[in-house]
């Protein structure tokens, strides 16, 4: 008789997603009610179950609550302010406070050595798909260093002017950053980053000031 | 084995990584050391705290670990016991800027309930710092496992273990010093 009801209180506590959209005191009252009348060993079942379902409504409305009252239920509005409004260094020094990073040494294991094995396993099938004798490896070094050197001039022509770094090497960069990093390691050029934009750019002279390693993101 | 002896393995098996993400699950250190292993780490626990360092316990989805089936799914970490100093900051090759962008991606995903739009997380950085170093900095998050996801970025494993995300807010929240970058 009161077995439809029952299951419907059971739906109600289990699908609905906002715990808060549960009116627990009215189905609570309504079990209650139930109880004295239901009759058949289901009934007490269904029963027990629906009262067991409105506590999970009323665990589930605490848990809510307790977030919205947590730290982490701030307004976004007013942090994104704070972030915005606060310096590099104050918001590294936020980081540092709260920060514990992990520790980890590396060492050789089988992953790595794995690892190892498919990489020189790889370098094989590729030295025997190019059989070449010491002295044609020569030649071609020779040859490659020549065709090198006529794009390292052409390159170095390119440059007349200060120019920005990532805009020169744009059209091929890979290409265009390693033959930027031969010259400037020769001295033929140098390059400048500008400490506050960190903006880098090339310059057709050579340093005068400390020489120093650069590293860039090229992509 | 004696205890002292799976201490130190324990210090081992938490301190040499052997994945290709640090941290290991309590199920390979029940393997390694038995089924008492949670009291063996709590001892080793004991003796990090000599120097500074703490086994930082986590389940998948970056909680504590509440049930002995918990434990067993968890990963364990070695990390430090307190915040680092600059001087080990500058060491490990963490420039400012990029503290502080780590800073900023964290508390707003965060504020923001637990994800935030990539866009957003950018437009904010790039107030502060260019914005080619904003893209290649989420990046460099994402894949040591600060951040997680695409279009809209979560907080990664990483920040779960390493960052005290409640601290932090309140930090943010609290800073009264302000000043622009």
């Amino acid at each position: 008789m009161y077995r439809d009801e029952l299951i419907r209180i059971l739906q109600i506590c289990r699908e609905q997603e906002d715990p808060f959209k549960v009116n627990v005191i009215d189905l609570l009252d309504r079990i209650r009610k139930i109880f004295p009348l239901i009759k058949t060993e289901e009934e007490i079942n269904l029963d027990l179950e629906a009262l067991l379902s409105l506590s999970d409504v009323i665990l589930k409305q605490e848990d809510v609550l307790e977030h919205r009252t947590s730290l982490l239920y701030v307004d976004a509005l007013l942090i994104l302010l704070k972030l915005e409004r606060m310096s590099l260094k104050d918001l590294a020094e936020s980081l540092r406070r709260n920060w514990r990073p992990i520790v980890e040494a590396r060492g050789i294991n089988p992953n790595f050595l794995s690892t190892a094995l498919d990489y020189w396993g790889s370098k094989e099938l590729l030295g025997k798909e190019i059989s070449t004798s010491p002295e044609r490896e020569a030649e071609i070094s020779v040859e490659l260093s020549e065709e090198l050197e006529k794009e390292l001039k052409r390159i170095r022509e390119e440059i007349k002017e200060e120019v920005d770094y990532h805009e020169f090497i744009r059209m091929d960069p890979l290409r265009r950053a390693y033959l930027i990093s031969i010259l400037a390691t020769r001295g033929d050029i140098s390059l400048r980053k500008d400490p506050i934009t960190e903006r880098i750019t090339i310059v057709p002279s050579p340093s005068t000031g400390e020489k120093v390693s650069m590293v860039i993101e090229v992509i | 084995m004696e205890i002292q002896d799976k201490v130190k393995r324990a210090a081992h098996i938490l301190m040499l990584r052997s994945h290709s993400k640090p941290g290991v699950r309590g199920w390979e250190l029940r393997r390694a050391l038995g089924d008492e292993y949670i009291k063996i780490i709590y001892l080793l626990d004991k003796e990090l705290s000599d120097i500074g360092l703490r086994v930082a316990i986590k389940t998948e989805k970056g909680d504590e670990p509440s049930s002995k089936d918990d434990y067993d799914d968890s990963f364990f970490f070695v990390t430090f016991r307190s915040p680092p100093d600059w001087p080990e900051i500058r060491g490990s090759g963490w420039r400012i800027d990029e503290l502080a962008a780590l800073a900023v991606s964290i508390s707003l995903i965060a504020g923001r309930g637990g994800k935030a739009r990539y866009e957003e997380i950018l437009d904010v950085l790039t107030k502060k710092i260019p914005e080619r170093r904003a893209r290649a900095l989420i990046t460099r998050f994402i894949k040591q496992g600060y951040l997680s996801g695409e279009d809209e970025l979560e907080l990664g494993w990483r920040t779960f273990v390493e960052v005290d995300v409640k601290g932090l807010l309140k930090t943010v929240i609290g800073a009264s010093k302000q000043s622009t970058s």
